[in-house]
This record gives structure tokens, sequence and C-alpha cells, in this order.
């Protein structure tokens, strides 16, 4: 089988099975435009070698999924949270890694991934109160009082 | 999105990173999609977080708007008065019965029904005159409420954007049901609401539409098809299931629908399939239809007829349920490799030949979801083999039932078959990687054990135990295994839950070997329904379709659609073993048949 060599952003070579790297699609069209297997590193400019291995480790795991269907027009709010139990643990990671996942999975366009990694970050938002989610995400409070309440009853219908 | 904010980040003690990134940092189109997996009440916590999450969260909060008929009985704050933030109102979906607005249609007099219809129908209105011109992009009408003038016309005059429609019916088989209401000065009796002439709409991409029971209905619905095949991307479409059919009072024309009447159809739509070089419905990506009953005759033709319009190999999602004859055809005339990842089937005849399609290399290459239940007369068809589709499957739901149209003691007991899954099938099945989800009828513990562990089933998470009363033959059935977890409970709920515990442990093994986090659903289905099979084929959650009007004979019928839906547990032994889940379809709602 024949392998890439992908170079992170601090200068690390991993050397990967082409049809892995394939499960980017941002590495996938650039192999197509090049045309052969290259013998030098393909350089990923924004994602360094932690991220990188971790998105090569869930691009081995998933090398025989099937093509996410095209074009998925669902109704945009109806999308379940579930997430397989491998990807779960996958993402047993702190919120720096986690959020650097997703933005590596968008920048190198693997839409499966990038799913997991919005779906986990959802799921820690679920069956939080508006503290809870601050504190879980370090976010600060910028709505004074006034605002804060005029903003809940605007919203309450959403609450019943 | 403005991806502006005076929101300020707190630095984290615990990183001192110049890269350190939180969840605000993430680019606003990441937040909006992380957004999509939030619910309302989720999404009206994270607006109150921060003028972040509220400059993300608002738009999605209000993008679809669903209202029940309770909403409309007791509307709230924002159905009264609205609010600025409705501008971003994207989907209005009414869905749910009368009944859940705590109206029974059944004691209401016909008077009494147009006054519930007109009172529920004001604040949706209302609703809708706050909404901006041309807004909408959806529309979802799932409720008995009939649809009216007054609504019909706004969304025709002032939405002229909606691009998915999805509408319950076109028509009711009952004269009892909705006549013209006082606000449309129509006190005419007829069947049709106002949802016909919604399909006058053009640049559709979504249309689905239920319960077509008419032939006027299914001109309408082909006229709306052939105008908008140029964006159709998803097709579904449905006649009054073949029970409901034959006990409602059929309108006249139901009996003729054949492949000439169709083709009758479109051609008044000013289509000729015959002569058309030009490949229609290039868009199409999901077609769904069902309880379309051609005769085995008119299959062939019609199927040609289909085929010739619609290129299958672009085909993503492919359901037919209950249409008779007409999907067994279709296998022979695909040539090319298929891009289906899901395909839902109930198949009569032919089995072979849908085998052979299956079972043969590259014929479908990303198949992720297979629900097929096999209607058979005699007892000689196999089970097909799905090793082929080992790499790929990941739902496996696979059902043989004896087609009792050829049985008149069975059909006059009530009693259909379903057979047990053969043990190589199983053990095919079991060679399956990636399966997560498995529904199959299961053999007498006593005849076979299955080992159920990890190494059998790597990535099993959730089991489907199916048989019903009657289904399986009644020298097996005393022995059966749903029989034996779905036992009359003991007065002791312990021992009870232990009964059915050694049960499992006696086909299963140990539960300790069980794939983790595997969830056991045993699924019993009443003798008496129509067609047991079709909560195979119809996703977890059912959908809201009309109720059949109250006709006596109906009311079973309808009460066991309503069990379906609810999947109400009948398991007593939630506490003590919570992953195994029992439910009876139609529990306590049909009477206690005994065995001939």
């Amino acid at each position: 089988m024949s392998q890439i060599i992908l170079l992170s952003s601090d200068n690390v070579e991993m050397k990967v099975d082409k049809e892995v790297a394939e499960r980017s699609i941002l590495i996938k069209n650039m192999l197509e435009d090049v045309g052969e297997t290259p013998d030098q590193a393909i350089p990923i400019p924004n994602v360094n070698e932690g991220v990188l291995r971790k998105v090569i480790e869930w691009c081995e795991h998933h090398r025989n999924d099937p093509p996410p269907p095209a074009d998925e027009d669902s109704d945009s709010r109806k999308k379940s949270t579930d997430i397989e139990e491998w990807d779960q643990k996958f993402m047993q990671v702190d919120q720096e890694m986690l959020f650097e996942i997703i933005l590596a999975a968008n920048y190198l366009d693997i839409k499966p991934l990038l799913d997991v990694g919005c779906k986990t970050v959802a799921n820690m938002i679920k069956g939080k109160s508006p503290e809870e989610i601050r504190k879980t995400f370090n976010i600060q409070n910028d709505f004074t009082p006034e605002e804060e309440d005029q903003i809940r009853r605007e919203n309450e219908w959403a609450e019943e | 999105m403005s991806t502006g904010s005076s929101s300020e980040i707190r630095a984290d003690s615990q990183n001192t990173n110049a890269r350190s990134i939180s969840l605000l940092h993430l680019p606003p189109e990441i937040l909006w999609d992380v957004t999509s997996y939030i619910k309302p009440d989720g999404l009206a916590s994270l607006v109150r977080v921060c003028k972040r999450t509220r400059e993300i969260c608002i738009p999605r909060l209000y993008e679809v708007i669903v209202l029940s008929p309770a909403d409309l009985t007791n509307p709230n704050t924002l159905l009264r008065d609205g609010n600025i933030n409705i501008r971003h109102v994207r989907s209005v979906q009414v869905i749910g019965d009368m009944e859940e607005a705590g109206f029974w249609p059944v004691d209401l007099s016909d008077s009494a029904i147009e006054r519930v219809l007109y009172d529920l129908r004001r604040p949706l209105d209302k609703f809708l005159s706050y909404l901006g011109k041309d807004t909408l992009r959806e529309f979802v009408w799932r409720t008995d409420l009939a649809l009216g003038k007054r609504t019909a016309d706004y969304l025709l005059q002032h939405q002229k954007k909606i691009q998915k429609l999805t509408l319950c019916r076109l028509s009711l088989p009952s004269t009892l049901f909705f006549n013209g209401s006082p606000e449309d000065g129509n006190s005419d009796s007829g069947f049709l609401d106002f949802s016909t002439s919604l399909l006058n709409k053009d640049g559709l991409v979504w249309l689905d539409v239920r319960d077509v029971s008419s032939f006027e209905g299914l001109q309408y619905l082909l006229k709306a098809i052939v105008r908008n095949q140029n964006t159709l991307k998803r097709l579904r479409f449905g006649f009054p299931s073949y029970e409901a059919h034959k006990m409602a009072h059929n309108p006249p024309g139901i009996n003729n629908w054949s492949t000439k009447s169709i083709e009758d159809a479109i051609a008044a739509c000013g289509v000729n399939l015959e002569s058309t070089t030009q490949t229609m419905f290039p868009a199409l990506r999901s077609i769904e239809v069902s309880d379309f009953g051609v005769s085995a005759d008119e299959s062939q033709e019609a199927m040609i007829l289909i085929n010739g319009a619609i290129k299958l190999r672009q085909v993503q999602s492919l359901k037919f349920r209950n249409c008779g004859y007409l999907d067994s055809t279709i296998w022979p005339l695909i040539a090319s490799p298929l891009q289906i990842s899901v395909l839902h089937l109930t198949i009569y005849r032919d089995f072979e030949v849908f085998y052979d399609f299956l079972e043969k290399q590259n014929s479908i290459t990303t198949l992720s979801e297979l629900r097929l239940v096999i209607r058979v007369r005699t007892a000689q068809c196999r089970f097909p083999d799905v090793r082929r589709h080992a790499q790929t499957l990941r739902v496996l739901y696979l059902a043989m039932v004896h087609n009792y149209d050829d049985l008149p003691r069975a059909a006059a007991t009530g009693m259909i078959y379903m057979y047990p899954t053969p043990m190589a099938t199983i053990h095919q099945i079991m060679s399956l990687p990636r399966l997560q989800e498995l529904a199959i009828p299961f053999q007498n513990p006593n005849i076979s054990r299955i080992k159920l562990d990890e190494s059998s089933f790597p990535s099993l998470r959730v089991l489907w135990i199916l048989s019903a009363n009657g289904l399986i033959e009644p020298r097996q059935h005393r022995g059966g295994f749903f029989d034996l977890i779905s036992m009359a409970p003991t007065p002791s709920l312990i021992e009870t839950a232990k009964t059915r515990k050694d049960h499992l442990d006696k086909i299963f093994g140990k539960a300790s070997y069980y794939p983790n986090k595997l969830e056991i659903i045993g699924m019993g289905l009443k003798e008496n329904y129509e067609h047991p099979e079709d909560i195979l084929l119809i996703p977890k959650v059912l959908p809201h379709g009309y109720k059949l009007r109250p006709e006596t004979e109906l009311q079973g019928f309808d009460r066991a659609r309503k069990a379906v839906t609810a999947l109400v547990p009948v398991s007593l032994s939630r506490e003590e073993y919570s992953w195994i889940k029992i439910f009876e379809l139609g529990k306590g709602n049909w009477g206690h048949r005994a065995w001939a």
C-alpha cells in the first residue's frame, strides 16, 4: 500500500497510508491534483504534531468507513448527538486538544471528525444552566442584569 | 454571521500557552454547527451565557418553530406577541393531533370540529403574519388539523421561497371529517383541505406527501413532482396503508391505481416519459414510497417507466415499503453500481433476483443501512447473504414474514408467521465487523444458542429481538424467545426480572460478556396488525400521520398506531436491568386472541 509523508506545523514528518490520509478531502484533492504519490512531505501548516497524530489516529480507525452522504439534506436542528463508543473515548481529551482537533478537522476537511467534535461540544453544553456553561468553558458574563433578564423573558417560550 | 463581539475570555489559569484556544475562539461556522446539535431549551440557556453566544444562537433558536395543537390552544408569548427575533424563522412545523390539545374528534359534531379548527388555526395565522415576506424555506403540516384557506393563501402569496414542503395528506378517505370551516366561507362537504393548493409551488427541493387517497390527489401530486423535477432532491409519498384502505370507504378510483393511470396523470402534466430523452430528476437523491400497491402484471411496465425517468445511480436513499410487486422488478434493470447507503424494502416475489443483485460484487458499494422484510408464501425461500457488505453495513433489520394473502385460515384468525432467522444467517451476520444495530427474529432458545460477545458482534450497540404472538408457528410458539422474556410478570418484580435475565443468559450467555453498552430491545408485535413488519422499515421515531376517522372498526388500528408511536415500555425490570427493554405493540388495546 502506498504511503505519503505529512509535515506538521512544527516540522515533524509522519508517514501515513495514502488511503488513511485521503480521509481528508483537502489532502485527497491535493493528491489528485498532483496526479501521483509525491516523494516530498506534504506540509500541513495549521496543525501541530500532537494534533496531527490524533487526527491520523482517527483516520486510521475509520479508514474503511463508507463516505458520508454528499448531500445531507436533513433538518438542521434534528441531528442526533449519538457518538460511537470509540469516538467518545477518542474525544476524551482536554478542552484545548478538543478544539484543536475540531479546527484541524475543519482545515483538513474531514467532515465526520468535525461532526464528532461538534457533537462532543454540544454534549458538554446540554442540560446546563447559563452559569454552568460559563464555568465549563471559562466564559465571562458580559450582560448587565437587565439585559440578561430581558433575554430570558424573550426566549422563555423555548424553555417550556 | 458577524464574528464581532465584546465578550471577554478570561485567561485560562491552567494554561499560559499563547496559542491556547477556548470555545469562543472557534470560527462562527463551527459554533453554528455545534448549535445544530442542541435543542431549543439548551439554546435558550446558551443565548444567556454572553453576547457572543447570543449572537450565534439566536438565529438557530428561531430557525425552526415547531407548534403542536396544544401550543395553538394555549398560545405562548411568542405566538401571541411575536418578537424581533422572529425574523430568523425559516421553518414552521405544525405537528400533532387534536387529541393532544384535549379535543376528541370522535365525541364532537361536525360543526363543533369546525369551530375547534377555526380556534386552533387563528393563533397560527396570527403568528405567520409576524414573519417577514419570503423568509420561510420550509413548511411542515403533520397534523390532523385541516389546513385552512387563509393559511394556504398566505403561504402562496407571501412565502414564495419555500423549498421543503411536508403535507400529511392530500385528502381523507372519510366523509366524516373536515368540511370547509367558517373562515373559508365553504360549508360544502369535501375530502380535500387546502394542503393541495400548496402543491402549486415551484422550486421545491423536498416534497413529502403522505396518504394520497384519491385519484385527484395523485394528479395534484404528480403535477407537483413533474413541475419541480429539476430541483427535487428528496421525494417521499405514500398512500393509505392497505388495511386502512380496505377498511375505510374507498373513494372512487382508489382501486384503480395502475400504470395507465399514472401515465395519464403524467401526460396531463404535459410530459411524455416514453419520448423523453433528457434525464429527469437530475438532483434526486432520496426516494421513499409507501403502500403503493400496483399489481404484479403492471409492475414491470411501471418500473420501466420510473427507471427511464430517474437515474438510480445517483440515488443515495431508496425506500419502498409495502409497494406490492413494484420493487421486485427493478433490480435486473440496474446495470451499474449503486451509491445507495440506505435501502429499505418489502419484497414479495423474485427474491433470488434481488438476492443476486445484493450478493453480487460491486452492485452496491456503499450500503450502510439495510432494512429488509421478505414476505413469502412458502417456507422454501432463503434469507439473503449480506456478507458482501461487511465493510459498510452498520444497521441491519431482517425479517421473513408469511404473506398471508394465500392463507385463509391465518387471515381469518389474524395469525401471520414470522420465520426464525436460520443459524447460518446469524453466523453470517456475526461476521459483519461494523454492525451497530441489528433486528432479527430469534429462534427458540432451546434449539440454538448465540454467543453475544465482543468477538461475535464487535460493534453491536443495539439488538432488537423481534417476535409477536402468532408470528412464530404455534408449535414453536410456546418456547418462543420473546414469550420467555415478555412473560406475564410474577407478583414479585425482582423474580420477574430474574426470570427474564435467566432466559437471556440461556440464549446469549452471561451478560458480562456482552459488547459494552449493548442495549437489548424486545419488540412484540400483535398478530392482528396488518403489516407488523412495518416497524422494521420505519425509523425509530415514527411520524405523526393523520389518524383514521372514528368508524368503530378503525379505532383499534388507530390506537395500535399510537401505541407504536409511543413505544411504551412494558418491562417491569427496568430498575434491575436497564439495558433490557420490552415493548409490545398495542398492549392493552387489543383483545387477547386465543390460539386456535
